[in-house]
């Protein structure tokens, strides 16, 4: 499964990425798991989560990118891009994340993994 | 970074105790056998009436107080030290158990022969894997109900799987866990084949 390579992949090129601790691996593993159980019609229901999740908080896991972000972020990209900026505002937390991690992952594995930017304004939107 | 095991977990009861036909009993068999296995205790604690309310119906505080985790797998696998393992080993528990997560338990509960037949598919894997290590204990939790409540023409069906369950009731973690498991759930009636009688 995708949640097996992706352990794969942190195993050989960044360990840090799985967890550093056992109580933030079985974390991570928590938030993998429950990005494979929303599928696409529970989106709006697992973005809830990160956004409620992320409240006074940058990543998902501890205070560090892993696993958990990047698998969460590829599960709710196509869901980002169609919110409303209503809606984008709405989530800041979630949104402000998912501009985070966007940012984060280099673009050229963005363009590989078939992603675009989504531009996210964080301001409210006129009314 | 490997710490020393906990001496115990605190499992938070939030919602009634849940009938043993759904997933969130499924996890709390889990739960209750890693934990045996690991020799770590289970405290019981009830949800402050005054706390925020959350739609789970039970959560795993670990001994540093502030890691919550909701998702009985996510236990399993650090009680397991699942990410400590030897990274072929690792992949082998993370594969299995990843086909539990995204196949097995969203199966509906009420098709017996769907989940057993589910189960035996698996059986060349599971039994590689002896009786309450991470993988059994995971998959004995999913398919405690359905191995239990069907009746012997269905089971009879799937003989491999059969003998792998009584492999599982033999072990001392899973007899150990099984009557608190039983003492927290609420039973459900089974009717493989409804009719106006039953």
């Amino acid at each position: 499964g995708t949640n097996a390579v992706a352990q794969l992949l942190a195993a050989t090129y960044s360990e840090a990425l799985a967890g550093a601790t056992d109580a933030d691996k079985a974390e991570v593993s928590q938030w993998m798991t429950m990005s494979a159980r929303h599928g696409p019609t529970e989106r709006q229901a697992f973005a809830q989560t990160i956004n409620d999740h992320l409240a006074g908080k940058t990543y998902l896991v501890s205070n560090y990118l892993s696993l958990a972000d990047l698998i969460a972020f590829g599960n709710v990209h196509a869901f980002m891009e169609s919110l409303s900026a209503q809606k984008r505002f709405n989530w800041c937390a979630f949104s402000r994340w998912f501009d985070l991690i966007q940012h984060t992952v280099p673009a050229g594995a963005l363009a590989k993994a078939g992603l675009k930017l989504i531009e996210i304004d964080l301001n409210a939107p006129a009314p | 970074m490997t710490e020393k095991l906990a001496t115990h977990i605190t499992l938070t009861r939030n919602l009634a105790a849940p009938a043993a036909n759904t997933s969130a009993a499924a996890g709390l068999l889990k739960i209750l056998i890693a934990a045996q296995a690991a020799g770590v205790g289970v405290q019981w604690s009830e949800v402050d009436a005054a706390a925020p309310k959350s739609k789970q119906p039970y959560w795993v505080t670990l001994c540093d107080m502030q890691t919550r985790l909701y998702d009985a797998n996510a236990v399993v696998r650090y009680l397991y030290r699942v990410g400590n393992l030897a990274l072929g080993d690792r992949l082998a528990v993370e594969q299995v158990l990843e086909w539990e997560e995204k196949t097995l338990s969203v199966m509906s509960a009420e098709d017996l022969g769907a989940i057993l037949a589910a189960g035996e598919s698996q059986i060349s894997v599971l039994s590689t894997h002896a009786p309450a290590t991470a993988v059994s204990a995971v998959f004995f939790g999913a398919l405690y109900y359905a191995l239990s409540n069907a009746k012997a023409p269905l089971l009879g069906k799937y003989p491999a799987l059969q003998q792998w369950y009584a492999q599982q009731l033999a072990n001392a973690a899973v007899e150990a866990a099984l009557p608190v498991f039983t003492a927290n759930v609420v039973k459900v009636l089974v009717r493989e084949e409804p009719s106006l009688e039953n």
